[in-house]
């Protein structure tokens, strides 16, 4: 599973992400200078609790935010080109073609009115690909290849259904097919399995795992399941109120997080409890994440956190960078030892 | 620990809550009459002792929710029965139901009346029983909120000014203003954050020791059952596929069912590596979905999915029997 270290080419660098909304309380910076890249088929999850900025990370990557967000970034360049700077109708071929997503809720996600075949077809109407003719008939053939390989069972009768006759899981798989139908070389994948249950999930992850291989694709999952991340991602960044807080190889953010928040929130899964026995007392977080509105000063976890002492109140820690070989950091004053 | 097998003491006078053979039917009715039986529980039968927590496990459509309202008496069962302290539930006084048994929601959003205050909210259970002052209902309502780790300065605020967590704590005093002694949470953590949701667990588990509550706890994360149940109930379809105690059936699960959920269910690789290996191959990843409860399959429900299923599982209902020790509805499990 693990990648090798040699630096990958980088597919999307993003560098200084910020986000902030025009709202009634003022300006809101909803995302913090967030730095991430990702090369070419790898795969990073993105995790943390409601709220922290990972969903308008990925809306951010697609260029689908609000029109009363303002985006600004050092970089925010996919295969080079850098995405803030295009314009829409550029942006438009490269969203849903080289770079497309799958929601967290399949059951609206997909239009009630069309069917699955319509829906398909759609995609590769506006991104035609290599190898699919570009007639109803070709588009048709390509569809049915497509429901076929997400593991629709009986899939030429398939594009026929509407979505309400669909279940979650078939849902999720129409949903991944029409993501996968422009051979994208990234996808981002938004909690998509959270509304499913762990059977099903298991299936769509196992499938998720396949079509990258496929396809080549990269990916990013977002989650709040650390679980779901140990199994998929090589790499992980941990998200708290907007901000990057802490990434790395999973292995070493889970095994040894170095900060505060990572270590905490692993020890609120009553996985982590086992050997303390059935119905021991959880460790948990005290408090709740902040206001965007109203942030901390210093170290925006500060109020909750147990380690704080005097810079974290008023100074906001800097990224500090473990090596320059792989992209290993954490946002923190007093970082822990790594043992664990 | 194992609460549910061992014969009971001298001092159990049986256990606080039995279902016997519970079945809950619902007719599809058309315009041209009825036209077809939805068999949402069919045959479930458990106890749960005195200060114990049974966790119902199973996906979306296997009758969890049905039994949490059948147990409570929102719904009336088609057939079999619900005992209370030895008592049917229809048998009992009224107010005397009410002090039985409660439930917890789970949505913290959906399950409160966003235009009441807090404190009348928890002590909505105490107004309509009656006998109380305004003043009275809120005094008490106001320790309570005390007891489940809510300021009783809030009192006064309204549902959306509480975060999801507090909102949660909110359903859970209102549930025990009564003083029930059976609550029934259904999916009580699934709405919130892993920091919020063991906030909310170390509550329940607090609870239970100083009131000395049982829980009929419905979920779908095993890992939680596992952290808080004594004994475990697996349901597939309307029936109980495997029934135990909590290290039987996460230690030594003997239903491919079972082994299907532990496997499919994603581990944390620093702690469960080990588990992860052992879990056989056969049960990860299992084809097809749950079927319609409309037309369920002929003789085991789950033998179009299952690894091990033989020409007689697709004939052949099979019953619950005992397997190591508890119960399992399997012709192949050893």
């Amino acid at each position: 599973m693990m990648r090798s270290m040699a630096p990958l080419q980088n597919l999307l660098r993003v560098e200084d992400l910020t986000i902030e909304f025009d709202t009634r309380k003022g300006l809101v910076r909803a995302l913090d200078r967030v730095s991430f890249s990702l090369g070419e088929g790898e795969t990073l999850g993105i995790v943390g609790e409601s709220g922290c900025g990972k969903s308008i990370t990925s809306l951010a990557l697609m260029g689908l935010l609000a029109p009363n967000a303002r985006v600004s970034a050092k970089h925010l360049s996919f295969d080079g080109r850098e995405l803030l700077k295009m314009g829409e109708r550029e942006r438009q071929s490269i969203r849903g073609g080289q770079m497309s997503m799958i929601f967290q809720d399949p059951m609206t996600s997909l239009n009630p009115a069309f069917t699955v075949g319509f829906q398909l077809e759609e995609v590769l109407k506006a991104h035609p690909q290599k190898g699919v003719e570009p007639t109803k008939d070709g588009r048709r053939k390509r569809a049915v290849e497509l429901l076929d390989q997400v593991g629709i069972p009986d899939a030429a009768r398939r594009l026929n259904s509407h979505p309400h006759e669909l279940s979650g899981g078939l849902s999720q798989r129409v949903m991944i097919a029409m993501a996968v139908a422009s051979r994208p070389r990234l996808l981002i994948a938004d909690e998509p399995t959270t509304a499913l249950d762990v059977t099903i999930q298991a299936q769509i992850l196992d499938l998720l795992r396949d079509l990258q291989r496929a396809y080549k694709m990269a990916l990013i999952l977002i989650t709040h399941d650390l679980g779901v991340v140990s199994e998929m991602a090589a790499r992980t960044l941990v998200m708290y109120a907007g901000q990057a807080v802490e990434t790395g190889l999973t292995a070493e953010v889970i095994g040894k997080p170095r900060h505060p928040y990572t270590s905490g929130l692993l020890e609120c899964l009553p996985a982590m409890h086992l050997k303390d026995g059935a119905k021991s007392r959880l460790s948990s977080i005290t408090g709740l994440v902040p206001d965007l509105a109203a942030r901390p000063t210093g170290c925006q976890f500060h109020p909750r956190c147990a380690r704080s002492q005097e810079p974290c109140w008023q100074e906001e820690p800097s990224w500090t960078v473990a090596d320059s070989t792989v992209t290993k950091g954490w946002r923190c004053h007093f970082p822990l030892e790594g043992t664990k | 620990m194992s609460s549910l097998l061992d014969s009971p003491g001298p001092a159990a006078a049986g256990p606080l809550l039995e279902v016997r053979d519970l079945r809950k039917h619902y007719p599809l009715r058309g315009v041209f009459g009825t036209h077809g039986l939805v068999k949402a529980l069919d045959g479930v039968s458990f106890q749960l002792a005195e200060k114990k927590t049974l966790a119902v496990v199973g996906e979306s459509g296997c009758g969890k929710s049905t039994l949490a309202r059948v147990l409570l008496g929102v719904e009336d069962a088609t057939d079999g029965s619900v005992l209370y302290g030895g008592a049917e539930r229809m048998a009992l006084a009224p107010a005397e139901r009410l002090r039985m048994v409660q439930m917890i929601f789970q949505d913290p959003y959906g399950s409160l009346n966003p235009r009441k205050r807090a404190w009348q909210i928890i002590g909505e259970p105490l107004a309509v029983r009656g006998g109380l002052s305004r003043a009275e209902v809120r005094k008490q309502a106001e320790e309570l909120m005390l007891k489940v780790g809510l300021r009783p300065e809030y009192s006064e605020r309204y549902p959306h000014m509480f975060s999801g967590g507090q909102r949660q704590r909110i359903g859970i005093a209102r549930a025990l203003m009564l003083h029930p002694r059976v609550l029934i949470c259904d999916e009580p953590v699934s709405a919130l954050d892993v920091s919020i949701q063991a906030q909310v667990l170390n509550l329940l588990l607090d609870l239970q020791q100083e009131m000395g509550l049982s829980y009929v706890f419905i979920s779908h994360d095993l890992s939680v059952v596992r952290h808080l149940a004594d004994d475990v109930a697996v349901l597939y379809l309307g029936r109980l596929a495997e029934l135990g105690t909590r290290d039987q059936i996460f230690s030594d699960p003997r239903h491919p069912y079972t082994r299907v959920l532990l496997a499919s269910t994603p581990h944390i690789k620093a702690t469960g590596a080990k588990e992860r290996a052992e879990a056989d191959p056969r049960f990860r990843g299992i084809k097809g979905e749950l079927p319609s409860p409309l037309n369920p399959p002929t003789g085991c429900a789950f033998h179009k999915r299952c690894p091990l299923a033989t020409e007689r599982c697709s004939r052949e209902l099979p019953l619950l029997r005992e397997v190591g020790g508890r119960q399992v509805a399997c012709h192949e499990a050893v």
